[in-house]
């Protein structure tokens, strides 16, 4: 058996406090393509920065066609045959397409470069600056930019996000017909590429491995679940929605990163009272969705979004927390140097709101407001993010994944927070992967896919939709 | 491979403009009296330490204010080297070799470092060599200055006349900035450029960032310190004051009024230095007040333009989103 | 080497110094490091609150406090101008054109009211005096300032540490787009951190005019040194500000004491050594 093209060893990495990759180990063969997939979080992008250099590992070791590259720098991996792309395509924006494949071209042979331009049909636009091109466009240039060195190990990060299907099928044809002893490796949300393109599946969970193989039998292999729910007692019993009125109303919403379009025209309407969840696969725009109602991203017209009759355009995220929108964001972003008590009076003086004692709610933090919220347990981080969250007495509620990560029982204990605070009136927003329960204890669940909410839907069909063979096990 | 033959100006061609503003300034010491000579003079001086700053602040991205430290160590090693050769050329090529020499040790440490940590460590350069000049009062005459002789062109003939200077300093700023012109145009400017658009990317190629911007570092040196050589043919006296941070300052707002181009850094410079002295003159002592008004006017205009643009792209810029993927930004 | 007396009242003026220092720093850290706003005019200043000494004191009691009160209220009003003009330029590199600017016109004002020559201002009645020190005369202003700097650089960090004002301060030094999300407008943050900052300044001006006091050219010298501390230190890290602020001024009165001809480089030394020092921290940890 011949050594593997990228043998990583007993990789950990560790990004501020927290920590992202422990003891990964990872064999590359030379000519293989392997998908890397798990949620967001999971470590996949860290990964392939580790492997690229631009992220650096705290203990394990790293080796390239048996030469240990733990401790070169980017650009010296490079020249031993790594090439990359970027979540968001890569390029020196003033310089014209042309000028940046030769910059990568080994040589920097123009002639060279103008031929790879012409065999990738980016022959129209050689003399356009990369900045003055569509995001489509930028992708396909950042694959030929990434290629024109010919890499041994070429690393993909969320190839297929942002393009259209049609340019999502041109980008597998360009993959699958990539010389055969090129080695990849692939990020992607996007489970038909993944299908079409690899042949080796790596499941990270948490920052671990939790399989790795080839791509059928990662698909067969019975994988540890992650305890399957227990029988919840709906609890929750949603008012009829016309009774109510409507609190959140969310017109037309189109935003994008980089100029890629993320959501287009996506509509959603939230009464006093009600739960909805909003369901789809990773990528689909579930967090841009509720980050672009919170003002913490950036919109275009025609966006309308009004609460309580009132129109938001023109307010800063300030302003709009003032009006009664509160966020609970994904990673919970608490202060993690900030005691608890302290993370609570941010918002507000005394920390509590016309609600009472935002602790009172989770009593387990009652116990911990002098600890440094960054040593909370991941339960208690995620109710210290709602409890600060409501310091500000909102009147919609936005929570981003609220379940991930923890364990079925505090999921629950936060469930029934949640559902008090439906009860008092508050409309609230939750996105996440447990949507299939929500439904069941009496969330409206919504469907984001591609380009829109649809909805409501048979919540089981989602289900299907979204979970490939590979979301299953970390859902 | 850039547009720059088709660049036009009002309609005019750039290459025609440029031959008649090099006509023009060419023509001045026959049009003008010997104190506006002068004033041209150092006001050449003062462009190519703009141009210094322009290669780092537009370029590389890296906004620079320390970039009289190199000024000065050029201008000393050419006022001492003055003592005993007089020869113009001798002392520009030792004062641009002893600026790059001195970027090329504090440009190791510095081209680690970015955004306002690097600014920091430039302004702080900067008064370490205006200290130095201070003090190494053997070498450098102190807080006195330094005076020295005429330089003398390669044929033998002594610059004396402030119009015969004025021309000498003139052809050697033209001869500089239009090397500079061609090399940023070359594969190593368009690399340095690269790497301002997306320094990961240029990594990623295989370009070690870091020896790219130390060349950069190195070579804005060389400018700043040719330009210390051409102080000397042009006041034949150097002092302290002449190292300070307005120095700095000066060439970094002219290469931020430049912005793109190397002909623009030089009139923003132009420009700067001639209302500085001719309103300062007009009305003795006001000096640093206008030129702070012009510090706070350029911003203002810069900003608001920028703003709005943002505004219309954005509608909301408050924040930007937690991680920039792409370029440097100061 | 150990000199007894008189390297402890060069130690003595080095805790002084480096209070002083520390005062102007820290607004300066919280500005760079929490209001992310370049700030190049902050000498200014403690030059304005030198003079407004100069100008009010006459060696009294009731001209100190005088003094403090202009200072704090004139810090605080042009702080919040500044600040007005910081918002019209919202990118760094334009903000430092902005302050270098402004820097440039103050110190034409205060030159022109003031003249060029360096003033010096005497300590209010009763601390004018010298106490002994193991029987070596040492200035009382001097110690009395160690009490009023230690008195604020603890005001300080109760502030920041223990008040709701301090909490919101920190929490937008480490993630400014959740803090803007939790209803706290990002611009009146801002302005607030900026008039505070100023203040805090022209305060330590009126406060250290009788150990520096006021001349052309000291504003440019005190941004220096608060940018040597306040990078040495970490932006937007009081702490860090009063470490390095403290080793600066141990480090430059002990060098003026002993080794006059250096004692101008190594504010940039200790500068250099920090950095060095950090990179290799981070090189360790991220390795």
């Amino acid at each position: 058996m011949s050594t593997p093209l990228l043998r990583i060893r007993g990789l950990r990495v560790r990004l501020g406090t927290a920590q992202i990759l422990h003891d990964v180990d990872l064999d590359i063969a030379q000519g293989s393509r392997h998908a890397l997939v798990g949620h967001n979080g999971a470590g996949k992008s860290t990964l392939l920065h580790a492997i690229a250099g631009t992220v650096r590992p705290r203990a394990g070791s790293i080796m390239l066609a048996g030469r240990d590259i733990t401790n070169l720098a980017p650009h010296r991996r490079a020249r031993l045959g790594i090439g990359r792309t970027w979540q968001h395509p890569a390029l020196c924006g003033s310089l014209t397409a042309l000028q940046n494949v030769t910059l990568a071209m080994p040589g920097h042979d123009p002639s060279r470069a103008h031929r790879a331009l012409m065999a990738s049909g980016l022959g129209a636009h050689i003399d356009t600056a990369a900045d003055q091109m569509s995001y489509g466009l930028r992708r396909r240039l950042e694959l030929v930019v990434a290629l024109a060195a010919q890499p041994r190990l070429l690393l993909l990060d969320e190839p297929s996000a942002g393009l259209s299907p049609a340019e999502i099928n041109s980008l597998i044809m360009q993959l699958t017909s990539l010389p055969p002893d090129t080695s990849v490796v692939l990020v992607d949300h996007d489970l038909d590429v993944v299908s079409a393109i690899a042949h080796q599946v790596t499941v990270l969970h948490h920052g671990r491995i939790l399989a790795t193989g080839a791509a059928e039998e990662v698909r067969r292999a019975p994988l540890p679940h992650q305890a399957r729910p227990r029988t919840v007692t709906p609890v929750f019993a949603p008012p009829p929605a016309q009774d109510r009125p409507v609190v959140l109303d969310v017109d037309r919403l189109t935003t994008g990163y980089h100029g890629a379009p993320v959501l287009a025209g996506t509509s959603l309407h939230v009464t006093a009272g009600e739960i909805v969840a909003i369901a789809g696969g990773n990528g689909t725009g579930k967090s841009t969705l509720l980050n672009a109602i919170a003002g913490l991203q950036p919109v275009q017209a025609p966006t309308t979004i009004r609460v309580g009759g009132r129109e938001v355009h023109g307010l800063d995220a300030a302003g709009r927390a003032r009006l009664g929108i509160a966020l609970v964001p994904q990673d919970r972003r608490l202060f993690a140097q900030l005691s608890v008590a302290e993370n609570l009076v941010v918002p507000r003086p005394g920390g509590s709101g016309p609600l009472g004692d935002p602790a009172a709610l989770f009593p387990a933090l009652a116990g911990r407001l002098r600890q440094r919220a960054g040593t909370l347990s991941g339960g208690e981080q995620q109710m210290l993010s709602i409890a600060r969250a409501l310091t500000t007495t909102p009147r919609v509620l936005l929570l981003d994944e609220p379940f991930e990560g923890l364990a079925q029982s505090v999921a629950e204990q936060l469930w029934l927070a949640i559902t008090e605070l439906a009860r008092g009136g508050m409309a609230i927003v939750i996105t996440g992967h447990r949507t299939d329960q929500m439904a069941e204890l009496g969330a409206r669940v919504l469907v984001l896919t591609g380009r829109g909410l649809s909805g409501p839907a048979p919540a089981r069909g989602e289900q299907r939709r979204s979970s490939g063979p590979y979301q299953r096990p970390y859902r | 491979m850039t547009s720059s033959s088709r660049a036009r100006f009002l309609g005019i061609p750039a290459p025609a403009l440029t031959a008649a503003g090099v006509a023009a300034s060419m023509s001045l010491p026959w049009l003008a009296d010997a104190y506006t000579v002068s004033l041209a003079s150092y006001g050449l001086v003062a462009a190519l330490v703009a141009v210094s700053a322009h290669l780092l602040t537009t370029t590389v991205a890296m906004p620079t204010l320390g970039q009289a430290a190199y000024f000065g160590v050029g201008a000393y090693t050419a006022a001492v080297l003055g003592q005993g050769v007089s020869s113009g050329l001798v002392q520009l090529i030792a004062a641009a070799t002893a600026g790059a020499g001195a970027a090329a040790v504090i440009g190791s440490a510095l081209v680690r470092t970015r955004g306002m940590v690097f600014l920091v460590l430039t302004i702080a350069v900067g008064e370490v060599a205006r200290v130095a000049a201070e003090q190494a009062v053997p070498l450098t005459g102190g807080g006195n200055g330094l005076a020295a002789v005429p330089v003398s062109l390669p044929g033998g003939a002594e610059l004396v006349h402030d119009g015969h200077v004025y021309l000498y300093i003139l052809t050697c700023t033209l001869a500089i900035t239009g090397g500079l012109h061609v090399l940023l145009r070359s594969r190593t400017g368009i690399t340095w450029r690269a790497i301002a658009d997306h320094e990961a990317r240029m990594q990623a190629n295989g370009f070690s960032v870091h020896t790219r911007l130390w060349t950069a570092y190195v070579t804005a040196g060389a400018l700043a310190g040719a330009a210390g050589a051409l102080l000397i043919a042009a006041r034949r006296f150097v002092s302290p004051t002449d190292v300070a941070f307005s120095t700095s300052a000066l060439a970094l707002l002219a290469a931020i009024i430049g912005a793109r181009s190397v002909t623009a850094t030089v009139f923003a410079a132009l420009l700067i230095v001639g209302v500085r002295d001719v309103a300062g003159a007009a009305l003795p002592g006001t000096s640093p007040l206008l030129l702070g008004l012009v510090f706070v006017a350029a911003a203002l205009a810069r900003g608001g333009r920028g703003r709005r643009l943002a505004a219309r792209v954005l509608r909301r810029p408050d924040y930007p989103p937690r991680s920039h993927p792409e370029g440097r930004q100061l | 080497m150990w000199n007894g007396v008189g390297d402890l009242i060069v130690a003595i003026d080095g805790v002084a110094y480096g209070l002083l220092l520390y005062t102007v720093a820290a607004g300066l850290s919280l500005c760079l490091g929490v209001a992310g706003v370049m700030q190049l005019s902050h000498g200014t200043a403690y030059l304005a609150g030198a003079y407004a000494a100069w100008a009010l004191m006459h060696g009294t009691w009731v001209g100190l406090l005088t003094a403090l009160a202009a200072a704090i209220v004139g810090g605080a009003a042009a702080g919040t101008g500044l600040a007005l003009l910081l918002e019209a330029v919202p990118r760094h590199l334009d903000q430092a054109l902005a302050t270098i600017g402004v820097a440039l016109v103050g110190a034409y004002v205060l030159t022109e009211v003031w003249g060029a020559e360096p003033l010096s201002v005497d300590p209010p009645a009763g601390l004018g005096g010298s106490v002994d020190i193991a029987g070596r005369p040492y200035p009382v202003y001097r110690m009395v300032f160690i009490v009023i700097g230690a008195g604020l650089a603890a005001g300080l960090w109760l502030v920041v540490h223990r008040t709701r004002a301090g909490a919101v301060m920190r929490a937008v030094a480490a993630d400014p787009a959740m803090v803007a999300a939790l209803g706290i407008p990002p611009r009146r943050m801002r302005a607030a951190v900026v008039a505070v900052a100023t203040a805090a300044a022209a305060a330590a001006g009126v406060l250290g005019a009788p150990v520096v006091g006021p001349s052309p050219g000291i504003d440019h010298t005190v941004l220096l040194l608060s940018l040597v501390i306040v990078v040495a230190g970490g932006a937007g890290s009081t702490r860090g500000a009063l470490v390095a602020a403290m080793v600066v001024g141990q480090i430059q009165t002990t060098a003026v004491a002993g080794w006059p001809t250096a004692a101008p480089y190594l504010p940039y030394a200790v500068l250099a050594l920090a950095l060095l020092g950090r990179f290799g921290i981070n090189r360790r940890r991220s390795a």
